[in-house]
């Protein structure tokens, strides 16, 4: 069984929590789902669609055709029906007074339900989105007492009088769809919703963001400064929020600052001086830490960019999804550079790479790249409670009295390092963004140059084995898959719709590990699959291998991927093969 | 004494040309801080990119530092400072690295006073880029390609004290006696205190024609005030600041005479040093507005969450 519900309501209307009340029902309720909310970058009145996928297989990916469509928003009434299917169950607003089309249309009295709750419009405005959660939530077959007891946690926290009022309208949609169930063959068919009530133990709903803000708290994150950037910005203000409530007493210090180098700089200068420090942003900020991250290379200081993306270049689709900045954040800054980027596919792996990330930094020595997007980042996803497994690593960090201390020493395979005002004086150094000997001393010897360059390549590529290990299933396939962050939850749909069982390999950091070669010499073709126009990807695994058949799928039209379009492709490519 | 003079002076020879006012600083500093015995250990030496920024590598070996990106000392002396909220920071900028490229995060470190003494060695011109104006040159002012300046002056001075700043002061790098006190007045000062100093390019910014020229400044320079820095004889206790006014009616505590005396310099051509502004109740610093625990530890072990935090923040989360 496979349902997409979408809710189209105008942005700023309440509808988000409204819709968020609706996936958690589902889930209380044993139905499995996840949501996506497609957001417009506006405050109020702009259309925005939330996506709640309901699927038996338990696939998350976004699917194109509607089968529940709510439309509550006149404006995109028509144009949303276009894409809805054959027998899908349309439910709006009957004050809109729409024609209704040929389709099964459920029309609710919104006015008239909603009258009698309260005396205020704009309040009545807000719980006509509980009328239809309730609506929805009966014609999936949920149960009312279950129901109401997510409507609990919810809203009894903040006030009786709000839990009242929004329970009110709950079942206020919940019992007209009670009364008026004959007008809707939809429940008479297959797809009737008792069916798709299935066991599972994703018993969370938590979205990526909250994940990586629990991520680096866990890790023992103490200072972050930052520039406000959607899809970023719920990261560090809940890091912000939970911090607070959680470690009050362990000195936990945010600062907002003045522009993303700021904040990128001030991550050096805290890091540098002993706090685990991290950033967060988006593709503009990116761009504009460049200097600062090949500062952090080439003087070693620990630093940690958290790269939530969206869809660029330059302001692009803020509140869209991609996987754009994987070269710039690989490479970035000018000159030789290479850093280390995870690149988690879901909430558990955000949670443990945001931890890693901090560890992998002060281990070696060296801004890290945490890579996940607005798909990941700001939707809410179904998982099993996370799973805490990391342990502290602060790197090697020398304090004690030593006559001949080299900050930079080369045949190291992880780098020493000593800390202003922690370390003794006898340790003390001047760290400097410009040529350097193993001491910090400036030198434009070519060698030491040369094999201090070295040096920074190699730190990164020998210790792989501290990075998080990528993922590989092998089958007795033609083809494989080559996948990462978000991309990676359409992968089991994918294999499905082939209707074969293909080989896998999830990515899970860069710089590529030579398993992954290994893994394609293999197989026929490997198809990498990606959200961004040029196989970025791609183009970093073609760049080092021999002869292995690496082939680029992209999707890159700011919607979160869908298995259907990369089948799509995967079919042509392999017809016109034969 | 526990530190001697040695214990300051660096053992990198300068590398910046010889009579630059820049060196003049560097005596400068390690005078102040000899005299006040303040261990080197203590002080974390800050700077961006400049000739000026290559100061800090030129006194106090046992003091860490770090000389970072053109421009971008002020916002690693925030970071340093939220890491470290106890260290005394003591930073170098050029007037390039602050007025141009850097204008942003001074001012925003102004307002949210990192502690930190702020030196602007202001020559008036790019001098490892070979020559070029900078921001704090003054309209009318020739390089000696004979190009002329046709755009305003950026004051620091005059951004400073808009933005909130608690300590100002103006030296001269001829003067090395005078820029000693001052620094030793701003490290009794609790946020950022910030001296600009007329420092001379030799090679860039030393002919007539040029308001930065050592000549001139040395003609026009007037004395506001003559400090004292009294150490206290039980030494635990901060030495005593003594200011004696020079400069009949200017009131060094007073916002409004710091404003006026910047803003008339336009028309008096004099160059004002000493402590132009000293507020008497100074502002809280960044770390105290924040009003976070005084200092973030080092810490090996002690991280993250506790099971029951984690628990039960999960729990929130739970369907
Ligand atoms: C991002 C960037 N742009 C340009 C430069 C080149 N650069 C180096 S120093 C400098 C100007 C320095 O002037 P100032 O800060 O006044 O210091 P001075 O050398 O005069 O002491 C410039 C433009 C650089 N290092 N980085
Ligand atoms: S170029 Fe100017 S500022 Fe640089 S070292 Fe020479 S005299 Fe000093
Ligand atoms: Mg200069």
């Amino acid at each position: 069984m496979d349902f997409r519900i979408n809710i189209a309501t105008p942005n700023g209307t309440g509808s988000y929590t409204a819709n968020r009340l609706l996936t958690k029902i589902l889930l209380k309720n044993g139905i499995f789902c996840s949501s996506k909310n497609l957001f417009p970058s506006n405050i109020a009145g702009l259309p925005t669609w939330f996506n709640i996928r309901i699927n038996k297989e338990k696939f998350t990916g976004f699917k194109k055709e509607t089968n529940i469509y709510i439309g509550f928003n006149k404006k995109t009434y028509l144009s949303d029906l276009e894409d809805i299917g054959s027998d899908a169950l349309v439910i709006t607003n009957k004050d809109f007074k729409l024609s209704t089309s040929n389709k099964e249309t459920i029309e609710i009295p919104i006015r008239e339900l909603t009258k009698p709750l309260s005396e205020s419009p704009s309040l009545r405005k807000l719980l006509s989105n509980l009328v239809y959660v309730g609506y929805c939530a009966k014609v999936l077959g949920c149960n009312k007492e279950k129901s109401i007891e997510v409507l609990k946690k919810d809203f009894l926290k903040k006030s009786e009088e709000l839990f009242k009022l929004n329970t009110d309208a709950f079942l206020k949609g919940f019992d007209y769809q009670n009364e008026t169930e004959s007008e809707a063959t939809f429940f008479k068919q297959e797809k009737a919703p008792q069916t798709l009530t299935t066991d599972f133990d994703e018993t969370h709903l938590i979205d990526g963001n909250t994940a990586s803000a629990l991520g680096f708290l866990d890790g023992g994150a103490s200072v972050v400064t930052w520039y406000p950037i959607t899809p970023s910005s719920s990261l560090v203000e809940n890091f912000e929020k939970i911090g607070r409530t959680l470690k009050s007493s362990k000195g936990i210090t945010v600062l907002q600052c003045e522009d993303e180098i700021s904040s990128a700089v001030a991550v050096l200068g805290a890091g540098w001086s002993g706090a685990r420090a991290f950033t967060a942003t988006s593709g503009p900020g990116l761009s504009l830490m460049q200097e600062s991250i090949g500062l952090g290379y080439f003087s070693e200081v620990p630093m940690v960019i958290a790269d939530v993306q969206r869809a660029g270049p330059s302001t692009g689709l803020p509140t869209r999804t991609a996987q754009g900045d994987l070269l710039t954040a690989h490479y970035s800054s000018h000159g030789d550079t290479l850093h280390p980027v995870l690149l988690p596919s879901s909430v558990q792996e955000l949670y443990d790479d945001s931890f890693q990330s901090l560890n992998l930094a002060e281990s070696l020595q060296t801004p890290i790249i945490l890579l996940s997007d607005l798909d990941l980042g700001m939707n809410d996803w179904s998982t099993k409670a996370l799973q805490r497994s990391n342990k502290v690593n602060r790197g090697q960090v020398v304090t004690s009295k030593q006559d001949d201390f080299k900050r930079y020493k080369l045949n190291k395979n992880l780098p020493e390092r000593s800390l202003p005002r922690i370390s003794d004086p006898s340790l003390s150094y001047f760290t400097r963004g410009s040529g350097h000997d193993e001491k910090g001393r400036y030198s434009e010897n070519p060698e030491v140059y040369e094999s201090k360059l070295t040096k920074l390549k190699n730190k990164v590529i020998k210790n792989k084995n501290l990075f998080p290990k990528d993922i590989l299933k092998e089958e007795n396939s033609e083809f494989s898959l080559i996948f990462y962050g978000s991309t990676t939850q359409i992968i089991k749909e994918v294999n499905a719709l082939l209707g074969e069982s293909i080989s896998t390999y999830q990515i899970r950091s860069l710089p590529c590990d030579q398993k992954v070669y290994d893994f394609a010499k293999k197989y026929k073709f490997n198809f990498v699959l990606e959200q961004n126009r040029d196989g970025q990807m791609h183009k970093i695994l073609k760049a080092n291998s021999l002869n292995e058949n690496f082939v680029s799928l992209t999707q890159f039209n700011g919607l979160p991927s869908t298995a259907e379009h990369f089948v799509f492709q995967i079919k042509t490519y392999l017809e016109k093969d034969s | 004494m526990s530190f001697s003079k040695l214990d300051y002076k660096g053992k990198n020879p300068s590398t910046l040309c010889k009579g630059c006012g820049h060196d003049g600083i560097t005596a400068s500093i390690v005078n102040a801080y000899h005299e006040l015995q303040i261990p080197p250990q203590d002080i974390i030496k800050l700077s961006g990119i400049g000739c000026s920024s290559k100061i800090p590598n030129y006194f106090m070996d046992s003091s860490f530092g770090f000389n970072s990106i053109h421009g971008r000392m002020a916002s690693l002396a925030t970071g340093v400072h939220l890491s470290q909220p106890k260290a005394k920071l003591l930073g170098i900028s050029g007037d390039g690295d602050t007025a141009s490229i850097g204008l942003s995060g001074f001012l925003h470190m102004i307002r949210r006073n990192v502690p930190i003494i702020y030196i602007i060695a202001d020559n008036g011109v790019y001098g490892l880029t070979k020559g070029q104006f900078s921001a704090t040159s003054k309209s009318g002012d020739t390089l000696k390609s004979k190009q002329e300046q046709v755009f305003e002056e950026i004051n620091s001075l005059l951004l400073a004290l808009n933005t909130g700043c608690d300590f100002v002061a103006r030296a001269f790098s001829g003067d090395q006696v005078q820029l000693k006190s001052i620094i030793q007045a701003a490290s009794l000062h609790s946020g950022s205190a910030v001296i600009n100093v007329i420092s001379p390019c030799v090679a860039y910014g030393n002919h007539e024609g040029y308001s930065k020229n050592y000549s001139l400044n040395q003609e026009i320079k007037y004395d506001l005030n003559e400090i004292d820095i009294i150490p206290d004889p039980k030494e635990a206790l901060l030495p005593k600041l003594n200011i004696k006014n020079l400069k009949p009616d200017y009131n060094h505590h007073s916002i409004e005479s710091a404003l006026k005396l910047l803003q008339s310099e336009q028309t008096t051509k004099a160059l004002h040093t000493g402590i132009i502004y000293l507020n008497k109740n100074p502002k809280e610093n960044l770390n105290q507005r924040l009003n976070k625990s005084a200092e973030n530890k080092f810490d090996l072990e002690n991280f993250g969450l506790s099971d029951e935090e984690f628990s039960s923040f999960l729990n929130n989360y739970k369907i």
